[in-house]
């Protein structure tokens, strides 16, 4: 009895921890994202990339803790034989017009709920990891479920944007349905 | 420089606050305002960047579930057998499935039956292994191994396989001297399509298995599955009966996932398993006593409830809890039992600069049936085992990234023999890059089993006098001391893993035979006065010259030997050696055509058996993105053998394990 007692106290620690507010991303957090969005340029094929007219694929973050994990993480890797590069994009400065990938952090949430064009990003891909960012015109959203990360596709409007991502990718992820996709 | 500078900034987002509410959890507010540990490790502890390694990869170091890190970084001799392999290897069970691991010493009784283990000799009843589903012990108490044939965990629902060979596993539970299986399904984030599968073969009439898949709110999911099989008798038999190794077995399993944050997390699984299965068994005819051969057909029933709930504390520190009720009913022409069994585990993982900090507690309570006949008997009135008891384990980084220390201990208080510690020290150095020494001095406990401590079994005798093997409430735990000592190299397509072990073991079950006045009544008493020392080791060399060529070359060798008092003999094995040879190939000749080829040589008397050699070939091809059709070939080139002729241990009479075919196609949508 006593034992159980114990472990009934445990639980009830345990479920009471639970208020902790929620915890930003750590660098391996983020190292692992950066992997996950440098696959999702492999494996998508469209005019969002062009490899003739581009020296690289550029991912552009507002996050400067991501920028610098990622530049690390990706460092020699290529996109259909060009160098991946990161770019750090500022408030002042939201110059989009060489990103192949745009990453909205969970901190950056505000910046992207003032872009009034977020809608119609023409040949760029959307990547994300809130909640209500596919619902505000994101491709790609990602969740941690159990410890490990997952992502949500919008593949509808991917292709609006020029991309084509492959079956097998889909297929790893959750597909986003939209009615107004 | 801006390294660094973004290093700090997010530092300093991650001074959570937490109230205290119990002593417990009051260490946990220091670890909470600890700065991120993490440094240029973790980059260096990321795995490959290729989608199946990011989606198996962990957004935290420590893990607080039962499971490995990271290879790479683990003090002890361990295999992981990835889905991929598993699936391409064409096996149709986890018992199959451990073939493909060097070093494991697997072994099949009859069409149904298997005695697996790793550095020892293994039993159909004594294997001192840990067996876990998803971190939740199968562990038999009543003859401390495990009906592997009841293990039916849908192939393709499992993520991997981890085996750790010799001691490594002591922190996870007691039983574990020999080594763990831990059996890892995928979560059902990765699960939500919906798939039917169906085989027939040369030895399996017919088995159906299904997966229904979905979504639930909030990235929640779950999963049902089940399936059913009915296989045939082998054409021959170790002795006069024909063999009569048929079975039947069905199973339905059904998993959900709730998120309830990023962070909280609650998983609850629930497994039934039925198997009615045939066997030939070798008993004492109950007027003569001499050896008189048997047909039966058995069953077994298997439930199984867990629920876990994890929580990650902060990107350092995660915690979980898991509680799991499991009932076992086994109904055998010569035993039938039934156990209840209740287990609660609470874990907690926190890193703190360069130490990883774990500890965890777990309580287990059995209710234990075993009906008196004519074969078994109680000797006390014992209905139930129970234990309890805690883990401890640091682990020191003294030189970051090249040199770390683990010590740790596991004690528990068990009904049957009372407390007993597990102490244990490893060593990790990464003299360079590719290069990682181990080493390790552990001390593992065996727990005795309900059959050794509690009942009397009559067994037959060649004098035709009554006999019994009797139990005793006197007995010890096996107490063993392993010495081990690794090396891995490890580049991008080369990995070379050796491990040495010695052990020693003491209070090692005998048996000590004695005759009354008359010479009408036999017994064999249990006593734990035996010494065993074992030692040997492993080597595997895995090469992938091209991406479309996987290759792995496995050695094996172990040494069996017993040191025991006068007038007893071996219960468990005899001085022995057994060597394994393993070659495994595997080949995508095209994006849709795959195979592959696993080449076994067993070589050795532990089992009383001839020498012998086997070859699985499977060919699978990816007819499209829905279907999947697979065509493997088990046992090939050198025709039907015995694999476990040692009938000291078994009352099961093994029968000839003959080459097979299965053709099996797969749909997913």
């Amino acid at each position: 009895m006593l034992i159980s007692r114990k472990f009934s106290m445990l639980l009830i620690g345990l479920l009471l921890l639970t208020v902790s507010g929620e915890l930003f991303a750590t660098p391996r957090e983020e190292a692992i994202k950066s992997g996950f969005i440098y696959n999702f340029a492999r494996y998508s094929q469209g005019k969002w990339f062009n490899a003739s007219h581009q020296h690289n694929y550029n991912i552009c973050s507002f996050n400067l803790d991501f920028v610098v994990t990622a530049t690390k993480t990706l460092l020699h890797m290529k996109v259909e034989s060009r160098p991946v590069n990161l770019i750090l994009l500022t408030k002042d400065n939201v110059d989009l017009t060489s990103c192949n990938t745009l990453f909205i952090s969970k901190a950056d949430t505000d910046i992207w709920n003032t872009m009034e064009e977020k809608q119609h990003f023409p040949n760029m891909m959307l990547v994300g990891e809130f909640d209500g960012f596919l619902a505000s015109g994101g491709h790609i959203n990602f969740f941690i479920v159990s410890g490990k990360i997952r992502f949500e596709v919008a593949p509808k409007r991917l292709r609006k944007s020029g991309i084509k991502m492959s079956s097998k990718v889909l297929r790893l992820g959750r597909v986003y349905e939209e009615r107004a996709q | 420089m801006e390294i660094t500078r973004a290093m700090n900034s997010l530092r300093s987002k991650h001074h959570h606050y937490f109230a205290m509410f119990m002593l417990v959890f009051s260490s946990q507010a220091i670890f909470f305002n600890q700065a991120h540990a993490e440094s240029e490790a973790v980059f260096d502890d990321l795995p490959s960047l290729d989608f199946d390694s990011l989606m198996a990869a962990d957004i935290q170091v420590t893990s607080a579930m039962k499971r490995l890190q990271n290879k790479s970084d683990t003090a002890a001799s361990i295999y992981v057998l990835t889905h991929n392999e598993i699936i391409q290897s064409g096996v149709t069970s986890v018992a199959q499935a451990l073939t493909l691991v060097p070093g494991m010493q697997v072994r099949k009784l009859d069409n149904n039956q298997w005695a697996i283990t790793s550095r020892s000799t293994a039993g159909r009843h004594s294997s001192k292994l840990l067996v876990m589903i998803d971190g939740q012990s199968i562990y038999n108490p009543g003859f401390a191994g495990v009906y592997w044939e009841a293990i039916n965990v849908p192939l393709y629902d499992i993520d991997r396989i981890e085996v750790i060979r010799g001691q490594g596993g002591l922190l996870w539970g007691s039983n574990a001297t020999n080594g763990v299986v831990n059996i890892i399904t995928k979560h059902t984030m990765d699960t939500r399509d919906n798939l039917v599968q169906v085989a027939t073969g040369t030895k399996q009439d017919y088995k159906a298995d299904f997966r229904v898949g979905g979504d639930l709110s909030n990235y929640s999911s779950f999963r049902v599955s089940g399936g059913i099989e009915k296989s045939d008798a082998a054409n021959k038999s170790d002795r006069e009966l024909s063999a009569n190794d048929d079975g039947k077995k069905q199973n339905i399993n059904a998993r959900g996932d709730i998120n309830i944050s990023d962070d909280l997390s609650l998983l609850a699984q629930f497994w039934y398993n039925n198997i009615d299965m045939g066997q030939n068994l070798r008993l004492a005819d109950l007027n003569t006593n001499l050896a008189t051969a048997v047909v039966d057909q058995y069953s077994l029933d298997y439930l199984q409830l867990m629920t876990r709930l994890d929580y990650r504390l902060s990107s350092d520190s995660n915690q979980m809890l898991q509680a799991s009720f499991s009932s076992q009913r086994g109904d055998q022409a010569y035993y039938r039992d039934r156990f209840l069994t209740t287990d609660i585990d609470y874990q907690m993982n926190t890193l703190i600069k360069n130490t990883q900090f774990d500890w965890g507690i777990n309580y287990r309570y059995t209710d234990v049936f075993i009906e008196e006949s004519d074969y078994f008997s109680n000797i006390s009135n014992v209905n139930h085992y129970d234990h309890f008891g805690g883990f401890v384990q640091f682990q020191f980084n003294l030189v970051p990234d090249k040199f770390k220390l683990i010590v740790g201990n596991r004690s528990e208080r068990n009904s049957f023999t009372g407390w007993e510690h597990q102490p244990m020290v490893r060593f990790l150095w990464t003299p360079a890059s590719r290069h990682s020494i181990w080493g390790a001095v552990s001390q593992g406990v065996r727990i005795p089993s309900f059959l050794e401590y509690n009942n009397m079994a009559r067994i037959h005798s060649a004098y035709g006098i009554r006999t019994d093997i009797v139990g005793s409430n006197d007995i010890d735990a096996e107490k063993s001391v392993s010495k081990e000592l690794g090396y891995r190299y490890s580049l991008s397509d080369v990995e070379v893993d050796v491990s040495l072990f010695h052990t020693k073991a003491r209070n090692v079950l005998v048996i000590e035979p004695n005759v009354n006045d008359t010479f009408t009544y036999i017994t064999y008493n249990f006593l734990s006065e035996g010494e065993l020392t074992t030692y040997g080791g492993e080597a595997t060399v895995h090469w992938r010259p091209y991406q479309r060529l996987s290759t792995e070359l496995g050695y094996s060798f172990t040494s069996y030997q017993y040191d025991l008092p006068e007038g007893t003999e071996e219960a468990i094995g005899y001085d022995s050696s057994m060597r394994q040879i393993m070659a495994k190939a595997n080949f995508e000749l095209t994006n849709d055509h795959q195979f592959s080829v696993i080449y076994r040589i067993e070589d050795g008397e532990a089992y009383d058996t001839r020498d012998y050699a086997v070859l699985d070939v499977s060919w699978r091809w990816q007819v499209n993105e829905m279907l999947t059709f697979s065509l493997t070939g088990n046992n090939l080139l050198y025709g039907k053998h015995i694999e476990y002729g040692n009938s000291g241990e078994a009352y099961t009479i093994a029968t000839y394990i003959e080459p097979s075919y299965l053709a099996q196609i797969t749909a997913t949508f």
